[in-house]
């Protein structure tokens, strides 16, 4: 398998993540203005409400398209490599031999584009593929069993 | 087959005991409080009544805790109110270590620890308290037992190499190189700043009026007595340190037999730990900076298990403290794979010490400034004092930037093993790792390294429970590439 971006679904998820996350601060916000007219707490922190989420939300919305395009993962027949971010890069390689378990989550927005998030676990850590389709995770695990079979990366 | 159902030594009722009046000592420093405050006259019945309540409870639990040892796993009931019972596999035993406490051996009695894997598992270990010695051995040879009836792949391929090592390797501290052991120990330093705090603590404690007038005598002899304060706290501190850490090693021992490794040492606490060698993640020669100029190393061994020296985590020492020319060949004699020798001329090394020494002076300034900033507003006849410690501290922060980047490298010996180097607080950490304990490399790298062509590598090792991340910084690509290379699995020729 060649190096490949997550699914494209997963901005979906994101930005709609990042909506609720949102929808949240502007509850918490109506809550700050609520206890502003019942028990007099200061005008200020309803500003810093309002200024921290709209500055929150921009740069949800904005980093969406970069965080996709600097994402990848790559899944050879002896190697799980992940790629992601930019200003602060990080490139993590796992052998597939020392992949102790595949664990599967989907919340219900993953759920809901039909997507999961792939922890790989080895002894010591956990590695994650934000969105991953199924057939993604089948051919993990089908990896990982094939090479269970197989006599072991010979160290 | 049923096996002997059996009791502990009835010199556990007082451990019990202890243990029960250490959980309860709040409650009944309370209960107390509250009597004496009222009904003063109840007090003592009360703490008698107590005690006695806690010596039957310890009683009880003593004639409930029973075990016996089957020929497949243990068995442990235990509880007072809650009966529990606990069968522990053989196989799943990862480590047995036995503590005999100096009062427990005229019995011939000694703690047992039995720690199993599981990592959910919150109570990974069972205790056996004041057992007879033979029960180790005992639980030894039933594992041996299942353990070749199961005989893993893994360890038939070493076979070949154990029955090389019939004969048992030893090694035995002797006294002088625990005594330069103990006055290498930086550990010295904790215990003066314990002392200092205890000091000013004190200085709280006596009344005003008192330490007004000792403050004016003080004017008088302050610098003879602020330095006879100070040097008497330092000794104090260091004598210790010393005597914990000659205590603590006294008379160690490491012996190496039939795939394993078992350490004794201690005093006051005979302490036995086995470790079989495929746990060992790693070994870790490490010195610091006193040692480094004395040409002492210390020989851990980094394992995944929960057995090690309380203080340091999951390291176990291997060897205390051996010449660092001999250190290598000494170890390799416990420990098959590592190399005789390596040379020291191929290790690799950040080539920008500037931004470890960059690093370091500012994370002292942050720690500097704010006292200063402070000072300078507040208190300005502090400031005087603050800044001049303050300079001094930026200095620090430049050596140890710089101490730690002439330490930080890397050397591949062979297809299966690499050695790190990395320097942390005035102690250099040389690890050597074979390829297939590490469990998963990291490049990081800023986009502002990235024409500087530089990464920081991280390498992922179990420890214990947890990971271990050794990072090397500010590596060039062309070596993390290079270690890359070395570490990413051949790809399999089906």
């Amino acid at each position: 398998m060649k190096e490949q971006p997550l699914p494209s679904k997963i901005k979906s998820v994101w930005r709609l993540t990042a909506f609720l996350t949102t929808a949240v601060e502007i509850i918490i916000i109506l809550g700050l203005v609520a206890a502003h007219q019942l028990w007099r707490w200061p005008l200020w922190l309803i500003w810093l409400g309002i200024i921290l989420s709209i500055i929150g939300t921009a740069i949800d919305f904005t980093l969406i398209p970069y965080r996709y395009a600097f994402s990848h993962y790559q899944i050879t027949s002896t190697a799980v490599y992940l790629k992601s971010g930019y200003i602060f890069r990080k490139e993590e390689s796992i052998p597939i031999t020392r992949i102790q378990n595949v664990t599967l989550e989907a919340g219900p927005l993953l759920q809901h584009w039909n997507l999961q998030k792939v922890n790989v676990e080895t002894a010591s850590t956990t590695h994650t593929i934000a969105g991953g389709t199924p057939e993604t995770a089948e051919q993990l695990q089908n990896q990982i069993l094939h090479l269970a079979k197989e006599a072991r990366d010979d160290l | 087959m049923t096996s002997k159902v059996r009791h502990l030594s009835p010199i556990s009722i007082f451990i019990f005991w202890g243990q029960l009046i250490y959980n309860w000592w709040i409650f009944i420093l309370m209960g107390w409080g509250w009597l004496a405050g009222s009904v003063g006259q109840f007090k003592w019945l009360f703490l008698g009544l107590i005690i006695l309540l806690l010596i039957i409870f310890a009683v009880i639990r003593y004639l409930r805790f029973t075990f016996s040892l089957g020929e497949q796993l243990i068995t442990i009931n235990s509880g007072i109110f809650l009966k529990q019972t606990r069968h522990i596999p053989y196989s799943n035993i990862q480590t047995v270590q036995e503590e005999q406490w100096i009062f427990l051996k005229p019995f011939g009695l000694e703690n047992i620890t039995i720690e199993t894997a599981g990592k959910e598992e919150k109570h990974g270990e069972a205790r056996l308290l004041t057992v007879s010695k033979s029960v180790a051995a005992e639980i030894e040879a039933y594992r041996k037992k299942s353990a070749q009836s199961q005989s893993d792949q893994l360890v038939s391929k070493v076979t070949s190499s154990a029955t090389t090592v019939d004969s048992p390797t030893t090694y035995t501290i002797n006294g002088s190189d625990l005594n330069r052991y103990a006055l290498t120990s930086l550990s010295f330093l904790p215990i003066i700043l314990g002392l200092l705090w205890l000091v000013n603590k004190i200085q709280e404690l006596v009344p005003k009026s008192f330490l007004n007038s000792f403050n004016a005598q003080l004017v008088h002899l302050s610098l003879v007595i602020i330095i006879f304060i100070v040097f008497l706290i330092i000794t104090i501190g260091f004598l210790i340190s010393y005597l914990n850490v000659i205590q603590k090693y006294y008379r160690f021992t490491l012996t190496s037999a039939k795939q394993s490794l078992t350490t004794v040492r201690g005093f006051f606490q005979r302490k036995t730990v086995g470790i079989r060698l495929s746990k060992i993640q790693a070994i870790d020669f490490k010195q610091n900076v006193i040692r480094q100029l004395a040409h002492l190393s210390t020989v851990q061994s980094l394992i995944a298990s929960n057995a090690s020296d309380d203080e340091n985590g999951h390291n176990l020492v291997i060897i205390p403290v051996i010449k660092e020319t001999e250190a290598l060949a000494r170890s390799q004699r416990f420990v098959e794979w590592l190399p005789q020798q390596i040379n020291e001329n191929r290790f690799k090394f950040s080539p920008r010490a500037w931004f470890f020494i960059r690093n370091s002076v500012l994370i002292y300034l942050t720690i500097v400034a704010f006292p200063l900033v402070l000072a300078y507003f507040f208190w300005s006849v502090a400031f005087l004092y603050v800044l001049p410690f303050g300079i001094f501290l930026l200095f620090v922060g430049y050596f140890q930037g710089r101490y730690v980047a002439k330490n930080t490298g890397f050397q591949v010996v062979s297809k299966n093993l690499i050695v790190t180097q990395t320097g942390y607080l005035w102690t250099r950490r040389r690890s050597f790792i074979q390829r297939d304990k590490i469990q998963s490399i990291r490049l990081k790298q800023s986009i502002w390294m990235e024409p500087k062509k530089l990464t920081h590598i991280e390498f992922n090792l179990r420890k214990g429970n947890d990971n271990d991340a050794i990072q090397l910084r500010y590596l060039s690509v062309t070596d993390a590439e290079t270690i890359l290379k070395w570490y990413q699995p051949q790809v399999l020729s089906n």
